[in-house]
């Protein structure tokens, strides 16, 4: 049965709610992602920020929870409009706990949360907004390891719900590999991600690889990390279609995680693998599982270096295990799957 | 052996190990790392929006922490150092005193290394040079195995000369310790635990609660205004009386912890009291199971229920619970192993 899907999420998270929102509509049902930018929060949050280091805490929680309930007056007033069967929200915080339990309870519409952020670690200057959880229905997990906090926030119903790729986004290309090894990443931003990155990739400079570094930002760390030096850098942001053409131009893709997902392979192993790329990814304990031990990992620094200069020396290797990763990736792991896993979690259609 | 210990000073950890090393025939000393207020004065504005500021002042501040150490271990002469955490070192002075000392500088990670990012958002570097690196959750692993140091995983313990059995009436139904509003970057830790205890207070049970800063959630969640506020001290000794008193400790951990569990699990345990303790992948591998664990709000109604009207499953439960902790979890153990991986180092 088609059902109407009202999709809420902010930019970022490599646009998965637009990702998403194609992936509903490709299956059959009605979507449409309702995104308003918050247009005044640098100034909200200055005054959040300085009040919360204050005595005057519980005040700042409180007005911050306001501000947010003024932004969710608009989605609120966009599922009137809209009418949907069903909200499906990822990365997005303008909304309160208690506007979520308006609309499943007094609207009698389910409200699915896709969490893909570590609420310990992501709710950095807003404390309180793993509340926001609370009153949904239904909460999908991206990584198995955030799921305790999950499980004692309210009454929701828990499923996993693993990364996926874009298979509209990430597909395999006839390219020349022309480049060893290769890896996409911001570096801009100075979080501990980046400092992984850094470590990882100054690891294979030390080794000698020649490494074609996709790194917005990696220029400033060339004073402390000298080997990065030796990167064939392109200090620039690329969208998905130009991943997917450095992807295709590899012959080794690193498959780096985020430290917030600590047991699950991120969405890059997901779209590497679509592209139909060779990756060595980051161990994560249940990759093996959900890629059927399609997808290489390493350990160690030592162990990547070690494993780089096989395949770099291994086509035939490298073209089998892209080959499986990519069959499976279709089969299990895009977002029009994932789509079908919401609507059956959701609906039991 | 001489052994360097160095931690902040609102944690028991150290000096338990340092007791611990000393009970073993070995030398120890403990320095704390957080001394004064503008240290931590300066950490909290590294939230605010005078952020760069503070960094800097940070920075002149760690490097002076870091020269609190090097000028320790050149007076303790140790055969190695232990830090604790050490949000309060720059990678270079642990280098230094490595490289002028030519000892091992083991960490002993107790939260989650990437939550250090919160007042230094490249702090996790200076985990980088330390000559192994212990972590008290399996799961901390991916956050620090790119520094090509060695990673053991170190659960964290208890100290069984603090944490034991008294005789006292448990006049106390169910018995909670915590922070409602903990110091960042633990602040969503409390809303969750107000979400926990509101579910057992809508059942109608009587809680006390050792906890601050109640009035931050309140307007959250309303219901925690029927919750019995206990006011005393919050020392291992104070804390363990109040553990002896209740029927049932809900133990609920920081949300850093994935696998396994903070110190309170081993302290209630050690205690001979009956705990009811969140769900954590490794709690029933580390207690054989004995540890009663509830996994979601529905199950802890249930194990309420059932635990506080039947003494007997209770007091089974917290004896064979103490029986594990006193064999395998005292700081007495992690010592030992400490020391093993000590002598790994030591040429």
């Amino acid at each position: 049965m088609k059902k109407r899907v009202l999709l809420f999420g902010a930019d970022g998270y490599d646009n998965v709610s637009v990702n998403m929102e194609r992936a509903f509509r490709a299956i059959g049902h009605d979507a449409e992602r309702f995104y308003y930018p918050p247009q005044a929060e640098n100034k909200v949050s200055f005054l959040y920020r300085v009040l919360l280091r204050t005595p005057f805490q519980s005040k700042a929680l409180r007005f911050f929870e306001d501000y947010k309930r003024n932004l969710g007056e608009r989605y609120i007033s966009k599922i009137k409009e809209y009418k949907p069967d069903l909200i499906f929200i990822i990365h997005f915080s303008s909304i309160t706990g208690e506007q979520i339990r308006y609309i499943t309870q007094t609207l009698g519409i389910p409200v699915a949360w896709w969490v893909m952020g570590d609420e310990s670690l992501v709710s950095r200057y807003t404390p309180f907004s793993v509340d926001t959880y609370t009153f949904c229905t239904h909460l999908m997990m991206a990584d198995i390891s955030w799921l305790s906090t999950f499980r004692l926030l309210g009454d929701a119903k828990i499923s996993r719900l693993p990364f996926a790729a874009d298979t509209h986004l990430y597909m395999p290309l006839r390219r020349e590999k022309k480049f060893d090894v290769s890896i996409i990443g911001n570096f801009s931003y100075n979080v501990s991600a980046v400092i992984q990155r850094i470590r990882i990739v100054e690891r294979l400079c030390r080794d000698d690889f020649h490494v074609h570094a996709v790194a917005k930002g990696a220029r400033q760390f060339f004073d402390r990390y000298p080997e990065l030096r030796k990167l064939d850098l392109v200090d620039e942001f690329y969208l998905a279609p130009q991943v997917n053409e450095v992807y295709n131009q590899s012959q080794v893709i690193l498959g780096i995680n985020s430290p917030q997902a600590k047991s699950d392979p991120h969405v890059r192993v997901m779209e590497i693998a679509a592209s139909g790329g060779f990756q060595i990814a980051e161990f994560r304990e249940n990759t093996n599982e959900l890629m059927e031990g399609t997808v290489v990992q390493f350990e160690s620094l030592g162990e990547l270096s070690e494993l780089t200069a096989f395949y770099l020396a291994h086509e035939t290797e490298r073209k089998k295990s892209a080959h499986r990763a990519h069959e499976l990736v279709l089969k299990k792991h895009t977002t029009t799957i994932r789509a079908r896993q919401v609507i059956k979690e959701v609906f039991g259609l | 052996m001489r052994i360097l210990i160095t931690d902040s000073s609102s944690r028991y950890i150290s000096r338990a190990l340092s007791e611990s090393f000393k009970e073993l025939g070995h030398e120890s000393m403990v320095i704390f790392d957080d001394r004064g207020f503008y240290l931590r004065g300066f950490h909290a504005l590294t939230l605010s929006p005078f952020r760069n500021g503070a960094r800097r002042l940070l920075s002149i501040c760690k490097r002076r922490t870091g020269a609190a150490l090097e000028k320790a271990v050149s007076a303790f002469r140790p055969d190695a150092v232990l830090v604790i955490q050490g949000d309060y070192y720059e990678n270079s002075a642990i280098s230094r005193i490595k490289d002028r000392f030519h000892i091992p500088i083991i960490n002993w990670a107790v939260h989650d290394p990437v939550i250090s990012e919160f007042f230094d958002p490249l702090r996790i570097e200076h985990f980088g040079s330390y000559s192994h690196i212990l972590i008290a959750d399996e799961l901390w692993k991916p956050c620090v195995y790119f520094f090509d140091t060695p990673v053991s995983y170190m659960p964290l313990a208890g100290d069984p000369m603090v944490y034991r059995p008294l005789a006292t009436e448990k006049d106390i139904d169910i018995l909670f310790v915590g922070d409602f509003f903990p110091p960042s970057p633990h602040g969503t830790t409390g809303i969750v635990h107000a979400r926990v205890l509101e579910r057992i207070l809508r059942g109608g049970y009587r809680v006390q609660a050792l906890a601050r800063h109640r009035g931050a959630v309140l307007p959250f969640v309303p219901k925690l205004a029927k919750l019995s506020l206990i006011r005393g001290p919050r020392s291992p000794l104070a804390l363990n009386a109040l553990y002896n008193r209740a029927k049932i400790v809900l133990n609920l951990f920081s949300l850093d912890f994935k696998y396994d569990a903070p110190e309170s699990l081993f302290s209630v345990a050690l205690s001979g009291a009956f705990q009811l303790a969140e769900y954590k992948k490794n709690i029933p591998l580390l207690f054989c199971e004995s540890v009663i664990c509830f996994g979601s709000l529905s199950e802890l109604e249930t194990k309420v229920s059932f635990y506080l009207h039947n003494a007997a499953a209770r007091e089974h439960a917290a004896e064979t619970a103490l029986s594990a902790a006193m064999r395998q979890h005292t700081y007495r153990i992690r010592s030992e192993a400490i020391l093993k991986i000590i002598s790994s180092h030591v040429k």
